[in-house]
């Protein structure tokens, strides 16, 4: 087998599973979002028509993407999903850097037991760790009955159902993606590194923001969009955590596909999450990503 | 000047460095020579502020710093891994010790391209580390402590990571570097020509303690133990026992029967005593036939014979069974009978 052979070998199959599971339905979404709904099955209109000479007529148009940025409901959507995934982000990042930059620094076991706890709730059903987290924000939960028999509170407060049951539910789930990449860079560091800068007379904190935190930041780039990306588009928290007033995308396509069957609409709010949220990110992390080869 | 008082460090009850006391003069090349586990790097990490030391005390130009952090000790490091920062420049990799120090802006300008100029890197101040060459990389690393004008620059195995030409023609240039600057330096390392090379006194260390101490021809010509004879340099035993000691001489009668042994030997050493004599391979002559009464003179059978380009490496067989190397421009083949003789002089009588 030559070398050719081989790496033909290599890179094909994430290819194909890229364009099976990513491009193509990325493609179906996008022609769905040029029809119109229709009630039947599918429920829209197909955006080619043969007519009755036979010949094929083109019938998809742009009127979902109009409608979808004229409209300020969608807007808000957008706007609201964007600001709470980048707080989300931002509390991600300032509970999940010092808390994995103290993991990193523990010796090898402590280190692997400390790993495994970030992990463990994956073993959990995400829904259930949800739905878990209902029981402890509750007005009569776990939260409320320990602030009572404390006497911080005199009446249960309303945790739940709210913007601060969402960012809680958030921040938690979406944490240990923020701790693994950026555990991965800070392990791969060279302590010989701080070393080298305590040596040349730099300070703990002058080696820490001099050394390791520019070295840690693909890490902490790749945990951010781990963690924006998927917080953008979040569906279950804000349902099951959230008021009823809180619209995210997530919740907006919801609605349309299951409550107003307009698929193509939901589709079209979903192409343009794509477009404005996820491509310029991923824009981002490659222009990075380039400049930042480190080698050793 | 760095005055080491009985200094010790020990990792879970073993004795990295044990006790260690000397003294490096302004201006030396001062290296410390052994094996892997001698605790000479220990000892360097010790005098860099990296490690703690458990007893002892370290003073750096008359102030002790035993306990002063790494980042407030006037020593600087070359880190066998060179510690480069992956993120930063050549230039700014040089100027991140300037930096610390708050010197200005236009000063560490002109420091940093001064360094880069002695090290022959001023064309590759904006290159990233991995855009380097091992020697370029061991540069820009010595350039980085250099340029803090430290009072003493250890080097950790500084050579250890070149390859053979590059190593030795990196060995010339080091030297010229440190006459030019002055700075004490302290090298670690464990290639003994390194050592004999580069260093105005070696300290060789063997489980954490300084065996001997010397210049590089005391250490190879004169060393104290049978250890350092071992370790630095080729060596040549005969075993025997005293049989006399008179006018700076003694003569010993070989176990092995190689005939009686005269070695220079002005130290008192009684009659009846076990020693061992040392003679290195390139003391020895090789002759066809048995040469003048006053050299030391064995007979023996040509083994095998390396051709080393410069010179030739020859195993001679004795009568006891014992193998001698022998250095020699001349050419011999093998199993031409010789006599392999040396004067008095060229032995060293050792009894420990």
């Amino acid at each position: 087998m030559n070398d050719r052979v081989r790496r033909t070998l290599v890179v094909v199959p994430p290819l194909a599973w890229l364009l099976v599971f990513f491009a193509v339905p990325l493609a179906i979404m996008f022609a769905i979002s040029l029809a119109d709904p229709a009630s039947g099955v599918p429920p829209y209109t197909p955006i080619v028509r043969r007519d009755v000479a036979g010949t094929l007529a083109w019938m998809g148009d742009l009127e979902n993407y109009a409608s979808v940025l004229s409209d300020s409901y969608y807007a808000r959507g957008y706007l609201d999903s964007i600001q709470i995934a980048a707080i989300v982000t931002l509390l991600c990042l300032t509970l999940g850097f010092p808390m994995t930059y103290a993991i990193a620094r523990t010796k090898a076991a402590t280190k692997l037991v400390l790993l495994f706890l970030v992990m463990l709730p994956f073993w959990t059903s995400f829904l259930i760790r949800v739905y878990a987290w209902i029981g402890i924000l509750n007005t009569n939960g776990y939260l409320n009955t320990i602030f009572l028999a404390w006497g911080i509170v005199d009446e249960p407060i309303p945790l739940l159902y709210s913007e601060f049951a969402v960012y809680i539910g958030l921040v938690y789930a979406y944490l240990p993606f923020m701790v693994l990449p950026i555990f991965a860079v800070l392990e791969r560091q060279d302590p010989a590194l701080l070393e080298a800068a305590a040596d040349l007379g730099a300070h703990p904190w002058n080696a820490f923001v001099r050394v390791t935190l520019p070295l840690s930041l693909p890490g902490v780039l790749a945990g951010s969009i781990l963690v924006f990306v998927p917080a953008v588009g979040e569906f279950v928290i804000p349902e099951l955590l959230g008021g009823s007033d809180f619209v995210m995308i997530g919740r907006l396509l919801w609605t349309e596909v299951f409550a107003n069957r307009d698929w193509p609409i939901a589709a079209a709010i979903a192409i343009l999450v794509v477009a404005f949220v996820v491509a310029p990110l991923a824009l981002i992390e490659r222009s990075i990503a380039r400049r930042q080869i480190v080698r050793t | 000047m760095i005055r080491l008082e009985t200094l010790a460090k020990s990792y879970g009850g073993v004795h990295a460095v044990d006790g260690v006391s000397l003294q490096v003069e302004p201006g030396e090349f001062f290296s410390l020579l052994g094996g892997s586990g001698c605790g000479k790097t220990t000892l360097l990490r010790l005098i860099a502020g990296l490690e703690k030391a458990d007893s002892g005390r370290i003073v750096i130009d008359g102030i002790d710093m035993t306990d002063a952090p790494a980042y407030e000790r006037p020593v600087n490091t070359v880190f066998q891994s060179y510690a480069l920062f992956p993120h930063m420049t050549v230039a700014r990799n040089v100027a991140f010790g300037l930096h610390q120090e708050r010197v200005e802006r236009r000063e560490i300008d002109r420091r940093v391209d001064e360094i880069l100029h002695l090290v022959h890197l001023e064309d590759f101040s904006q290159r990233k580390p991995h855009e380097l060459s091992g020697g370029q990389k061991q540069r820009v690393a010595l350039a980085r402590a250099l340029v803090k004008r430290p009072k003493i620059l250890l080097l950790d195995e500084p050579l250890a990571a070149l390859d053979r030409k590059l190593r030795e023609k990196t060995r010339f240039e080091l030297k010229t570097i440190q006459r030019n600057v002055g700075t004490t330096f302290v090298m670690v390392t464990h290639d003994q020509d390194e050592a004999l090379s580069l260093s105005s006194r070696i300290a060789v260390m063997d489980a954490g303690r300084i065996v001997q101490l010397g210049s590089p021809r005391d250490i190879y010509y004169r060393p104290s133990s049978v250890f350092v004879a071992d370790f630095v340099g080729n060596a040549n035993w005969i075993e025997g026992t005293v049989v006399a000691a008179r006018d700076g001489t003694v003569a010993v009668k070989s176990s092995d029967g190689n005939g009686n042994i005269v070695v220079a030997c002005t130290d008192p050493i009684a009659t009846g005593g076990t020693v061992r004599i040392m003679v290195r391979p390139e003391r020895i002559t090789l002759a066809p036939i048995r040469p003048a009464a006053d050299e030391n003179a064995i007979h023996g059978t040509i083994a095998n014979v390396a051709f080393l380009g410069d010179s030739s490496l020859i195993e001679v067989r004795l009568a006891s069974g014992q193998s001698f190397a022998v250095r020699t421009l001349d050419r011999w083949s093998v199993a031409t009978e010789v006599w392999l003789t040396w004067r008095p002089n060229a032995g060293v009588l050792l009894n420990r």
